[in-house]
C-alpha cells in the first residue's frame, strides 16, 4: 500500500513536472524583436496604390485590415465588420462594422472611414474599377454602411476582402490622397504600427498596444482574432539568397523568406532552426504570343501542349525535391479544392513527341526560328524555359532562348513581335475571379468572347456551385485553345529560428499570434 | 556622362512599372503606375526634365525608396565610403610589404609563392571569394558578422568587424595587384645607380629598402591607387549585394534590376564625381612624393 502511494505520487508528480515543463516551452510569451530576411523591400507601403507587389502586402497584413478577408481555407470572413445582410435581388448590402475598433491614432473607426477609403480605392487601386458598379455609399449611423450596386456582382464580397490589393480601411481624412501615402500619416486599425520605414534597409513595425482584436472568428489565415505577442517587427530586404541562408544560420535573422531549395538539407540537419514549406507558392504557366506566327495557330500552340513533360521540367526546377512541386493539370491547385478541377488532364503532362510531331508535320514547319523569352532574375523561370527548349527540340522545333531580365521581359511580352512563347508564375489568387490569364487584356492578347463570357459569368455569379461549373469550363477552354500552358505548381522554402513559435506558412507570413519562447 | 547613363538606361528594355506592379500584375496596373510616374512622356523630354532639376540639386525622387535621390545618397554614402576606405587600407596593408618582400626574394621560392596566391587574388571573382568568407568565417567558425552595416558613429567596433570580411574580399584582389606593381617597380629601381651608391656606402637591409629604394618606387604604385579607387568603387556594386550593406553599390545595382532611373543617373554622377576627386588628390599627392614634378 505504502509503495502503492509513494508510486501514485511519484507518477503524478512527473505528469505535472512533464506537463509543466511543456507548457513553460510553448506557451505564448509577450516581448522580443523579430527580424525578418525578406527578398526585397516594399517601394511603397501605401496598401491601395503599391498592394499588388507582395513586399508591400507582407507589410501591410499586419499593418491594416479590411471589411472582410479569407480564412485559411480560402473562405471569405468579416474583420472590420460584424454581420452584414444582402438584399434579395443582390444589390444592396448593409454592413454593421464592429465597434470601438481604434486606429493607431486612437481615433475610432467609423463609417465615415469605410466610405472614404472605398472611395479612395475605387479611385487608385489596380481593379478598383469594380466599385464602378456602386451606385452609392450611405452612412446612415457611425457604425453602417449601405453599398448600393447598379447590378448584381456575386463575388462582391470577395472583392471587399481582396489582399490584393488590400481594400484597408484608412482615417477618412486621407481619402482624397491620390499619390501613395507615408508614415506617419499611413495608418490602420491593425496589431501592428509602422514604427519607422527607411527605403531598402527596413521597415519598423511595433505592437499596437491598443489594438481590437476581432473577438467573434477565430484566427485563421488573415483574419479572426489576432494577438500580437512580439514587441517588435523588423522587416529587412536582404536580397542574396546566399546571404539569406548564412544570416539564419548565424542568428542574425529569426524568419527568413523564400529561400533556395538546395539549403534543405542544411536547415533541416541544423537544431536550432525549423523549416517550413508555403504551399501553394507559384503556379508556373507559359503564355503564348498569340499575335506571333507560332503562337496565333491553334495546332503549334497543341503540339507544343502534348510534347511537354511536367514531370521533367518541375523536377529539375526544384533539384529534385519532391515535397516541393506537384505536376497537376488544374489551374487553381488542389489546396483550394472549391475551384480545383482536373478537366483537360488528358492533354496535360503528357510527353508525347510522336504525337507532337505528327500535328507539326501537318502544319508544313521549316525550322523557323520560335522565341522563347525567359528573364534570370527569377531562377524558376530561367529553369523552366530551359527544359522547355529541350523538349521542344527534341520534337524538332528551332528554339532560341531570349533572356533577359524580369523588367526586360515584361516590357518584351507587351509587344506583339519578337517572341512566341515565354514562361511566368503566378501567386496565389484568394478568390478565382481575381484570375487574369486568360482575359483578353493579358498580354498573350488571346482574345474568346466565349472566355470573356465566361470571365464575367464567373465575376457576377454568387452560387458557389455555379461558380466551380464556369470555372471548370474555363479551365477546359483554356486546354482547348491553349492561350497559355499550365506547367505545375511549385513550392518555397521557409525557415526561422526554433524559438519562433506558433508560426505557419500560408499565402504570404503572418507574425500575430507569434512569439518568441524564452531561451 | 549624364547623357551617356541616360541613354544606356533606357536603352535595356523595361520600366520600373514592371518590378513595380509586382511580378503577376496585370498589364492595366503596370499602365497606371507608368502614368502615375511620368514614364508616359517621351524620352527627350525626360532627359531634359531630369537635367533641368539636377542642374538646380534636385537629383528627383527615387521611384523604390519613397525618398528623395539626394537623401537615399546622403543615407548611403558612409557604407559604401568606409568599405572603400578599409578595402583600400587592406590591399595597401597587404599589398605593400608583400611586394617589398618579393622583390627581396626576387627569383627565389619566396617571390614565387607569392607572386602565385597575387595571380590567385587577381583571378577569384569577388563574389565567389565573398561567399566563401561568409561560410568559411561567418557559418562555420562564427568568428565574424556575415555582412549588414553599423554606423561608426554608433559602435565603431561593430562597424569594423561587420566591414572586415566585406572590406577583405574588395581589397585582396587589388592587393594582389598592388603587389604585383610593388615588385616590379621595386626591382627596377633596385637596379639604378643610385641604389648602387647607397649600398656602396654602406646602407644595407631595410632601411636600403624602404628609406632609399621604396620611396623612389612607389611612385607608379600611387598611380595605380588612382585606378584602384575607381575600381574599388566598382567592386562595391557585388561587395555590397553580396553582404547586404545598404551602400551606394547596392542602391545602384537594385535601381538598375528595378529600372530606377532617377537613382541610377543620381549614383552614377555621383560615383565618377568620386573618381575624378580621387585622381585629383593623386596628382596633388605625386608633388609630394617626387620633388621633380611641379604644378605650375
Amino acid at each position: 500500500m505504502f509503495n502503492n502511494k509513494l508510486a501514485y505520487l511519484f507518477l503524478t508528480t512527473l505528469i505535472t513536472l512533464v506537463l509543466g515543463g511543456l507548457f513553460i516551452a510553448t506557451a505564448q510569451t509577450y516581448g522580443g524583436t523579430l527580424k525578418v530576411a525578406m527578398t526585397t523591400n516594399p517601394p511603397e507601403l501605401d496598401p491601395h496604390i503599391q498592394g499588388t507587389s507582395d513586399s508591400t502586402r507582407q507589410i501591410a497584413v499586419h499593418v491594416f485590415e479590411g471589411l472582410f478577408t479569407y480564412d485559411e481555407e480560402y473562405n471569405v470572413i468579416p474583420q472590420l465588420v460584424e454581420d452584414w445582410t444582402v438584399s434579395e435581388d443582390e444589390l444592396i448590402y448593409t454592413l454593421n462594422l464592429r465597434t470601438g475598433v481604434p486606429f493607431h491614432n486612437g481615433e475610432i473607426m467609423t463609417s465615415e472611414d469605410v466610405k472614404a477609403s472605398l472611395e479612395r480605392y475605387r479611385e487608385v487601386a489596380e481593379g478598383g474599377q469594380i466599385f464602378d458598379g456602386v451606385i452609392s455609399i450611405e452612412t446612415p449611423d457611425a457604425t453602417t454602411v449601405i453599398i448600393t450596386l447598379e447590378e448584381p456582382i456575386g463575388t462582391f464580397l470577395t472583392v471587399l476582402a481582396n489582399p490584393r490589393p488590400l481594400l484597408a480601411i484608412l482615417p477618412a481624412k486621407l481619402g482624397d490622397a491620390r499619390e501613395p501615402i507615408r508614415p506617419p500619416e499611413l495608418i490602420g486599425t491593425g496589431p501592428y504600427k509602422i514604427i519607422e520605414w527607411r527605403g531598402d534597409e527596413y521597415v519598423r513595425l511595433g505592437r499596437f498596444d491598443d489594438y481590437a482584436p476581432n473577438e467573434l472568428v477565430e484566427a485563421s489565415g488573415l483574419g479572426g482574432k489576432k494577438i500580437a505577442y512580439i514587441d517588435e517587427i523588423q522587416f529587412i530586404p536582404v536580397r542574396e539568397a546566399g546571404t539569406r541562408v548564412a544570416g539564419l544560420e548565424t542568428g542574425d535573422y529569426d524568419y527568413v523568406a523564400a529561400l533556395p531549395i538546395t539549403s534543405l538539407d542544411r536547415i533541416e540537419e541544423n537544431n536550432n532552426l525549423q523549416s517550413y514549406i508555403l504551399k501553394p507558392r507559384w503556379r508556373i504557366i507559359a503564355p503564348f504570343n498569340h499575335k506571333s506566327p507560332v503562337g496565333s495557330q491553334l495546332e503549334f500552340r497543341r503540339a507544343i501542349q502534348i510534347a511537354l513533360d511536367m514531370d521533367e521540367i518541375l523536377q529539375f526546377v526544384m533539384s529534385g525535391y519532391d515535397d516541393f512541386y506537384l505536376a497537376h493539370p488544374g489551374f487553381f491547385p488542389p489546396e483550394q479544392s472549391v475551384w480545383h478541377s482536373d478537366v483537360g488532364a488528358e492533354y496535360y503532362n503528357q510527353g508525347n513527341a510522336q504525337e507532337a510531331k505528327e500535328l507539326l508535320s501537318s502544319l508544313g514547319y521549316k525550322d523557323e526560328p520560335i522565341k522563347l523569352l525567359t528573364n534570370r532574375d527569377y531562377d524558376f523561370m530561367y529553369r523552366t524555359a530551359l527544359v522547355i527548349q529541350n523538349q521542344l527540340q527534341e520534337i524538332g522545333l528551332n528554339v532560341e532562348l531570349e533572356v533577359t531580365d524580369w523588367p526586360g521581359q515584361t516590357a518584351l511580352t507587351r509587344e506583339d513581335d519578337g517572341w512566341d512563347l515565354t514562361v511566368t508564375g503566378s501567386s496565389l489568387r484568394l478568390d478565382p475571379g481575381a484570375e487574369t490569364v486568360f482575359g483578353c487584356r493579358y498580354y498573350t492578347k488571346y482574345c474568346s468572347e466565349t472566355m470573356e463570357g465566361f470571365i464575367l459569368q464567373g465575376i457576377q455569379e454568387s452560387n458557389v456551385s455555379t461558380r466551380q461549373n464556369i470555372y471548370r469550363k474555363i479551365q477546359e477552354l483554356a486546354y482547348n485553345d491553349v492561350p497559355v500552358i499550365m506547367i505545375g505548381d511549385i513550392y518555397e522554402l521557409e525557415a526561422s529560428q526554433i524559438f519562433v513559435q506558433g508560426f505557419s506558412s500560408w499565402y504570404t507570413p503572418r507574425f500575430w499570434n507569434v512569439w518568441i519562447a524564452n531561451e | 556622362m549624364s547623357i551617356a547613363t541616360f541613354a544606356l538606361i533606357h536603352a535595356i528594355p523595361g520600366d520600373p512599372a514592371a518590378a513595380l506592379a509586382g511580378v503577376d500584375a496585370s498589364p492595366e496596373a503596370q499602365d497606371r503606375v507608368r502614368q502615375r510616374l511620368g514614364l508616359d512622356e517621351p524620352l527627350p523630354v525626360q532627359y531634359l526634365l531630369w537635367l533641368r532639376n539636377t542642374l538646380k540639386g534636385d537629383f528627383g525622387q527615387s521611384i523604390f525608396l519613397g525618398r528623395p535621390v539626394l537623401q537615399v545618397i546622403y543615407d548611403r554614402l558612409p557604407a559604401t565610403l568606409s568599405l572603400a576606405v578599409l578595402s583600400l587600407t587592406v590591399s595597401l596593408l597587404i599589398g605593400i610589404p608583400a611586394g617589398i618582400f618579393s622583390a627581396t626574394f626576387a627569383g627565389r621560392w619566396q617571390d614565387f609563392s607569392l607572386m602565385m596566391i597575387a595571380m590567385l587574388g587577381l583571378s577569384i571573382p569577388d563574389f565567389a571569394l565573398g561567399l566563401f568568407l561568409i561560410f568559411y568565417f561567418g557559418v562555420h567558425l562564427g568568428l565574424l558578422p556575415i555582412g549588414s552595416y553599423v554606423p561608426l558613429t554608433n559602435d565603431i567596433g561593430a562597424w569594423f568587424t561587420h566591414l572586415l570580411l566585406p572590406a577583405f574580399t574588395l581589397g585582396f584582389s587589388q592587393a594582389a595587384l598592388i603587389a604585383r606593381m610593388t615588385r616590379s617597380s621595386m626591382l627596377e629601381v633596385m637596379n639604378l645607380d643610385f641604389v648602387r651608391t647607397a649600398r656602396a656606402k654602406g646602407i644595407h637591409g631595410i632601411e636600403l629598402l624602404l628609406k632609399h629604394a621604396f620611396m623612389a618606387a612607389v611612385i607608379p604604385v600611387i598611380t595605380v591607387i588612382g585606378t584602384i579607387a575607381a575600381v574599388l568603387l566598382g567592386g562595391t556594386f557585388i561587395v555590397e549585394t553580396v553582404f547586404a550593406i545598404p551602400g551606394i553599390g547596392d542602391m545602384v545595382v537594385n535601381a538598375i534590376k528595378r529600372r530606377d532611373y532617377p537613382v541610377v543617373q543620381g549614383g552614377i554622377l555621383l560615383v565618377a564625381t568620386i573618381v575624378i576627386l580621387v585622381n585629383l588628390v593623386i596628382d596633388i599627392l605625386y608633388a609630394y612624393f617626387d620633388p621633380r614634378i611641379q604644378y605650375s
